[in-house]
Parts: C-alpha cells; structure tokens; sequence
C-alpha cells in the first residue's frame, strides 16, 4: 500500500494543512482505526472513528514527527474517544442491542453467511470476545501494525504487559473452535 | 505415569497447539507458521485484509471535515483544552479585547503599568500579551482573587521561595526602559499568549504518556520565565488561571481533580 516514506511526505504536507497530504494519511490509517473501534465500540465505530480525525486534524498543525510517531499518536486518540464512548453508552438509560436485533433477522440468506463466514468482520467478532486488554493488544499489534513499544505507550502499559496480553490473546483465539476447525481445513479454502 | 493424564495432555496438545513468543512475532508479521497455526493465521489475515470500499466511503467528509478542524485548531494554536477548540474567540470580541488593552495602557501611561502589575488584573493580561513582543515581561501574578499589590511587596507574598526574578523588582527600578532590565532580550520574541500556551506544553508533559515538548518551546519558555528553576512559578499562576477557566463547564470529565492540570495535547478527552 504504503511506504512510510509516501506517508512521510504525507503527513509533512498535511501538517501544513495540505488537503491530499490528509487525505492521504487517511486512506492509509483510516481502515485499521475503524477495525480497532469496531472491537473497542462496536456499532458506533464509524462515529467515533469521525471524531478522532477531527481531533487529529484539529492538532496536526503542531504534530512534530515521523509516521510511526503518527500512528502512535492518531491510535493514543482513538483508544480515547473509545473510552469516551463506553462511559457514554454506560450512562445511557438500557437501550435495546441493535447489533443482536440485526444479526438475530431471519433474512440472512446462506451465501451471504458463507461469505462472511472468514471474512474480517468474522475476525473482528471473534477479536472481540477476548478481554480488553488482550482485544486491544492484538489489534494494535496485528491490524494497526504497532511495535511493542508503542502499542506500550497506546495502552499506558509496561511492553513486557503487551508482549504477555498479545500471546494470550492468540492463545485463546487458537481455541476457539471456529478457528481451530479451520486448521484441518486445506490452505486453498481459506 | 498415569495413562490417563498422559492422554489428556496429548489431547490437549492436539487441540491447542502451544504459542510462544517467535510464534507471535511470526503470526503477526504474517510470515508462514506452520500447519498447528493455520486457523489463526487465518483470522488474523482476515482481521488485516486489504481495506473494504466501504471502509474507505467517508474519505470526503474526512478531507472536509480536516479542513474546518485543522483551521480550528491553528487559530486556537496552542496546545490547549477544549474550550478554545470548541469555540473559538470571535475575531471581533478579540479585537475588541485589544482595542480596550490599548486604550487602558494609554490612558495608564506604559508599558511600565504592565511590568510592574498595576493595571487591573485583566487589562494586565492584555498588556502583557502586547507588550510581550517588545519585551516587557509579565510581573508575576499574586493569588487571583488578591488585588493587585502595589509596590515591592508582591514577590514576597507571591513567591515562596523567594527568588524574585531579576525582571519585577528592576522593573520598578528603571521605569523607562524596558531593555535595561538584566536579562537579554528575547530574540525569536513568541507572542505574550504564548506563555500560557507553553506553560501548558510544559505542564502536559509531565502526564505519563505526553510527548515531550519541542526542544525550541522548551527554550522560549526557559527564556521566557528567566531560567530553568523558575519555570514552576513562573507558569503557576497562568495554569492556575486556566484550570479556573475550564473547572466549571466539562462534566464529561471523569473526575473533577484531573482539572488541575491542563490535558496533555493528544490526551482526547473532552
């Protein structure tokens, strides 16, 4: 996709205020962010989402660093609004689940399963049954594609704590037996 | 050896194969594993597939949106909370605001007035912010409900350690001249609002996971408040101001104490 090199350029120009230099940058980030939201939020991750570009984009202007850097900080501001959200949802009087209303419709036909069956919004789910921490870890690690040290600072952890949430997380997702059914199956029909 | 416990853990081999630290440096850097792994490597190439299109629709409200935020945010320009982000002073107010700084000082005489503290305790943070690019450092502030002392006894009241910078007491000293004071003019002179601004810089990195401030903030900032020691007091009463300022209206805080201190610029709560 990108080099961080391109993004580099990027991300100096959209500092500047640089329209394409954004949008850039945004092409690039904006898909793992809204993964990560998706397991952090769940249905209001497009919002949420929305409000960290905002912000972003409201305190880019004096961002001094490189794409890695970047990536860092544009997470450290999702993982924020993330929280933001929970607390509100939590002090929301109960509302009916319209994610459960929806996947419980009796319209979904079998190919559609079939093609949802491995596909990332399977993944996401499986993601997000893990404890946070462990959901969180795997998502910075693997799909927002942070070293340890940073998905460290994300999180406010200690990167040995991430290192150790990471395995766990695999582990357990290892045992899932939808995933380890998968493991018979021949690489071809992955 | 009991048969039994043998039988178990071969089954429980079998269904969880073990994963240690190369395995998950493999698996997340998506390098081939082998055969025990495929299922996650699976979910795990499907968790980073290649972007949707539908993931990627809002890229025009994204691009519009940046535009009105990014503006937002340089005209707030410092590393501030939310108020100035949310709602930006209106340039008329602001000119208004100046325009009433200015009359006070003519009416008041000088920049004297505005280093020596004896403007009311507003139009001495107008003053100071114009005359900042002149350099006319800001008296240190008393208590903020104190009124404004007059004379010599400010600093003692003000400053417990007793280090009085060089700036107040010659201030008094040498009325005409501003340049005669101690120490050098400032030479890349910021803006007077700057000072809070960089107070903030200054006090938001002592959050855990804030980005140290710039090198040359740091700098204009030590220049600025005389001295490395005296960057605590010198920013005392400016953040003090601003947690007052941002203490009512934010009950989306988790906590009222966090008030205390201004967030951190990448610290998104509001």
């Amino acid at each position: 996709m990108w080099g961080d090199d391109d993004l580099d350029a990027a991300l100096k120009a959209a500092a500047a205020g640089d329209q394409e230099g954004f949008a850039v940058l945004w092409r690039s980030q904006q898909p793992a962010v809204l993964r990560y939201l998706r397991v952090v939020v769940g249905d209001t991750a497009e919002d949420v989402a929305s409000e960290t570009w905002l912000q972003a984009a409201r305190d880019l202007h004096r961002f001094d660093g490189d794409v890695a850097a970047f990536r860092g900080w544009l997470f450290r501001i999702a993982r924020h609004r993330g929280i933001d959200e929970r607390r509100r949802v939590a002090r929301r009087p109960e509302q009916p689940a319209e994610s459960l209303d929806e996947s419980a419709a009796p319209g979904r036909d079998a190919a559609t399963e079939a093609l949802e069956q491995h596909g990332t919004g399977w993944a996401l789910g499986l993601i997000a049954t893990l404890p946070a921490d462990q959901a969180e870890a795997v998502m910075l690690r693997v799909v927002a594609g942070l070293d340890v040290a940073t998905t460290a600072q994300v999180l406010g952890k200690r990167p040995g704590a991430v290192r150790v949430a990471t395995m766990r997380g695999l582990r357990r997702l290892a045992e899932n037996p939808q995933v380890s059914a998968l493991r018979f199956s021949s690489p071809g029909e992955v | 050896m009991n048969p039994w416990r043998a039988l178990r853990d071969a089954m429980r081999v079998r269904r969880t194969p073990s994963i240690g630290p190369d395995d998950v440096d493999r698996l997340i850097a998506g390098e081939p594993t082998g055969p025990e792994h495929r299922g996650l490597a699976a979910l795990l190439s499907a968790a980073k597939a290649p972007p949707s299109p539908g993931e990627l629709a809002g890229e025009r409200a994204a691009v519009a949106d940046f535009v009105a935020a990014y503006r937002e945010g340089q005209s707030t320009s410092l590393p501030t909370g939310r108020h100035r982000a949310r709602k930006p002073m209106p340039a008329r107010a602001a000119a208004v605001k100046v325009a009433a700084s200015v009359a006070v000082l003519v009416v008041s005489g000088s920049a004297v007035a505005a280093e020596t503290g004896h403007l009311p305790a507003t139009a001495q943070r107008y003053a100071h912010d114009l005359f900042a690019s002149v350099g006319v450092p800001a008296p240190r502030r008393p208590a903020r409900t104190a009124e404004p002392v007059v004379g010599h006894s400010t600093p003692a009241a003000t400053d417990p350690t007793g280090t009085t910078p060089p700036a107040h007491t010659s201030g008094a000293a040498t009325p005409a001249s501003p340049s005669a004071r101690p120490e050098p003019a400032v030479t890349e002179t910021p803006k007077g609002a700057d000072a809070r601004g960089l107070c903030e810089a200054w006090a938001a990195q002592r959050e855990p996971q804030a980005k140290a401030m710039a090198a040359k903030s740091r700098q204009e900032l030590v220049t600025l408040a005389g001295g490395e020691d005296r960057i605590p007091d010198f920013c005392a009463p400016l953040l003090d101001e601003e947690a007052a300022e941002s203490a009512s209206p934010t009950p989306s805080d988790e906590s009222g104490q966090d008030n205390e201190r201004p967030r951190p610029t990448a610290t998104p709560h509001d």
